[in-house]
């Protein structure tokens, strides 16, 4: 029998599960702060559901079983999809727009030996029902506040639009297959088979000089010299007037423009992003704009814009950055002997309305034998909870109805 | 100043590595390159970088995982571990072909007369699976790190999936290549966050691409 957790799964033991709680509060406190209300979806949906979300190209990341009515299920992999599906089930019994949060471990089938986490705890917002720039911009901002509330400093936002691409794409004149050809180098990071790619097209050099920009606010200008393409300026424009929104706010020392950004999820429609850690190189962050997702579960055309942050990757970068969960963690232990149990349980009782950490312990054997040694019985008692910050041992051991002894041991 | 950590790859990469590196700026013309070889870390003080050292196969995931900011490995190392990583630059030297080498005397001449369930011995399990999938023959693959050509010779596999860059090799250990699944030569990676967060240092890597195009190819 094999008695480890199933690879890339594991259980958190009590310091983790405070640190992971820790980070879930301190974002949570953001979200409500930006009204939005923690929804739960099931574990999991439909394949066709998930499918939809995740693409052709990351199906296979998907955990799969059959039902007994020989339906596909598959455990999600995100949560965007499900929320999309919910919001679309219940469009009758909803006033939009909504504002939904939410926590929830999401499943990934990777391939062995990457060093990566199949069970990652998500947590993230859906801002659905609004196609303003001014929602745009309060969803980057709510990601930007969010990850500044779990302590992290040293990181950056990366903002990207998909119409960008689709504008250098209609200008550039490229077909289909053209298009998927660069979208694919781009998602695969290669900047070697994308410049030989675009040798074949004319103006190769400011096609490559418009795919690869990044910077600060100074691309606007850039993209200006560059191109006097309708879709391209719209969607700098469009990038423009968020930037306003983040820098009114007063967070734009964040924010960086990565014009070659693309997520791996399909269902993006405008402006796309993620933030990553300076220091130790993770994503710690992701989401964008989906108009057309809904749709593709009802009738209804419902814009949305939403992201995710990745709770364990947060957990991480907060100890490379050093930073110190402190752990209110001080307990208290009531010991007694059985004559004294009533009134060390009232006693008990009471501590705990004080919202002190306290626990029973009862005396036996050679225990008794040592009523008076509290050295020896500090001793046998502390060593059994090597583990744990015990403040203090409260003694009820006396017949006489005296005052119960406390020892601290800090 | 760069600050880069700059990830080596050991073996017959590595002194035209070094030789780009320079060329490129990165390392002093006083780097003590036995130190790197000794202690496997080096750090170049004049140019504010540091160097590790490790197999070119190794490079990607030390790579993907931010230990190094840039590296150099060959292109079919790349493919076969397919790492979330930026290919930046074909450096162009180390040039060689993965190929499809059966035994003289087996007669064959092409992939398409392979028998189906032929035991193929390589170090490249990944891009081989993939190949003889998209063919359309079924085959049980061996994997071996190194010395592939053996193989065949002693009976452990029917014929072989290696890198080749003379041929003599093959042609020593009575092999014939029927087939090139991939054309390769030495990479510059980049890692996801370095690319952003560095990316002043990574705009002059890729100007110096530009400019050295030509160069690339002839190395």
């Amino acid at each position: 029998m094999n008695t480890n957790s199933p690879r890339g799964m594991k259980s958190h033991l009590p310091k983790t599960t405070y640190e992971i709680n820790q980070i879930k509060e301190n974002i949570e406190n953001v979200f409500a702060k930006w009204g939005y209300k923690e929804i739960m979806t099931p574990l999991m949906e439909y394949y066709d559901i998930l499918k939809k979300g995740v693409g052709e190209k990351n199906k296979q990341e998907l955990y799969k079983l059959i039902d007994r009515e020989g339906d596909v299920l598959s455990l999600k992999s995100e949560m965007t999809a499900p929320i999309a599906r919910t919001v679309a089930n219940r469009y009758s019994e909803i006033d939009l727009p909504l504002r939904y949060s939410y926590f929830s471990p999401v499943y990934r089938y990777n391939q062995d030996q990457q060093g990566k986490n199949r069970e990652i705890y998500q947590m993230g917002v859906e801002f659905i029902g609004s196609n303003k720039i001014s929602a745009d911009a309060e969803t980057l901002i709510t990601a930007v506040e969010a990850i500044k509330a779990t302590g992290i400093k040293d990181f950056e936002m990366d903002i990207g639009h998909v119409k960008y691409l689709e504008g250098v794409f209609t200008e550039f004149d490229l077909d289909f297959e053209e298009e998927e050809k660069v979208k694919s180098l781009l998602n695969e990071r290669n900047v070697v088979g994308l410049r030989k790619y675009l040798k074949r097209f004319e103006k190769g050099d400011l096609l490559e000089e418009l795919l690869l920009l990044r910077g600060g606010k100074e691309i606007f200008s850039k993209v200006k010299e560059l191109t006097d393409n309708k879709l391209i300026l719209d969607a700098v424009a469009n990038l423009k007037e968020v930037y306003d929104f983040l820098e009114d706010y007063g967070i734009e020392e964040y924010i960086n423009f990565d014009m070659s950004l693309i997520r791996g999820f399909n269902y993006y429609t405008g402006i796309v992003f993620e933030a990553f850690n300076k220091t130790l190189g993770y994503l710690i962050c992701g989401g964008g704009r989906y108009d057309n997702l809904i749709e593709k579960f009802s009738e209804e055309k419902i814009p949305a814009v939403g992201f995710a942050l990745g709770v364990e990757r947060i957990r991480l970068v907060l100890k490379g950055e050093n930073i110190d969960f402190q752990l209110d963690d001080n307990k208290e232990i009531i010991v007694f002997t059985k004559e004294n149990r009533k009134k060390a349980l009232s006693y008990l009782k009471k501590r705990h309305i004080q919202e002190e950490k306290s626990f029973m312990y009862m005396l036996s054997g050679s225990e008794l034998e040592n009523l008076d040694d509290f050295d020896y019985l500090k001793k046998k008692i502390s060593t059994k909870y090597n583990d744990e910050k015990i403040a203090r041992l409260i003694f009820f051991i006396n017949k006489k109805n005296e005052d119960p002894k406390v020892i601290s041991l800090n | 100043m760069s600050n880069l950590t700059i990830a080596m790859p050991k073996g017959r990469l590595f002194d035209k590595s070094v030789d780009i590196i320079s060329n490129m700026d990165l390392i002093s013309n006083s780097a003590d390159f036995d130190i790197l070889s000794r202690k496997l870390i080096y750090k170049d003080e004049e140019k504010n970088n540091n160097f590790l050292l490790a197999k070119p196969k190794d490079v990607p995931a030390y790579i993907e995982h931010g230990a190094a900011d840039i590296g150099i490995t060959g292109k079919d190392v790349i493919r076969e571990h397919n790492k979330n990583l930026y290919e930046l630059l074909d450096l162009g030297f180390g040039a060689c072909r993965l190929v499809v080498a059966v035994p003289e005397k087996s007669g064959i001449e092409n992939v398409e007369n392979i028998p189906e369930h032929s035991r193929i011995a390589t170090s490249y399990p990944g891009i081989t699976r993939k190949y003889f999938a998209e063919l359309g023959i079924q085959v049980d693959i061996i994997y071996l790190s190194g010395s592939v050509e053996l193989g065949p010779q002693v009976g452990l596999s029917d014929l072989i999936v290696d890198i080749s860059s003379t041929g003599t090799t093959l042609k020593k250990n009575n092999l014939v290549p029927i087939a090139e699944i991939m054309e390769s030569s030495a990479r510059l990676v980049v890692n996801n966050v370095s690319y952003k967060v560095k990316h002043e240092e990574i705009k002059k890597l890729l100007a110096w691409g530009k400019k050295n195009e030509n160069l690339e190819l002839s190395i």
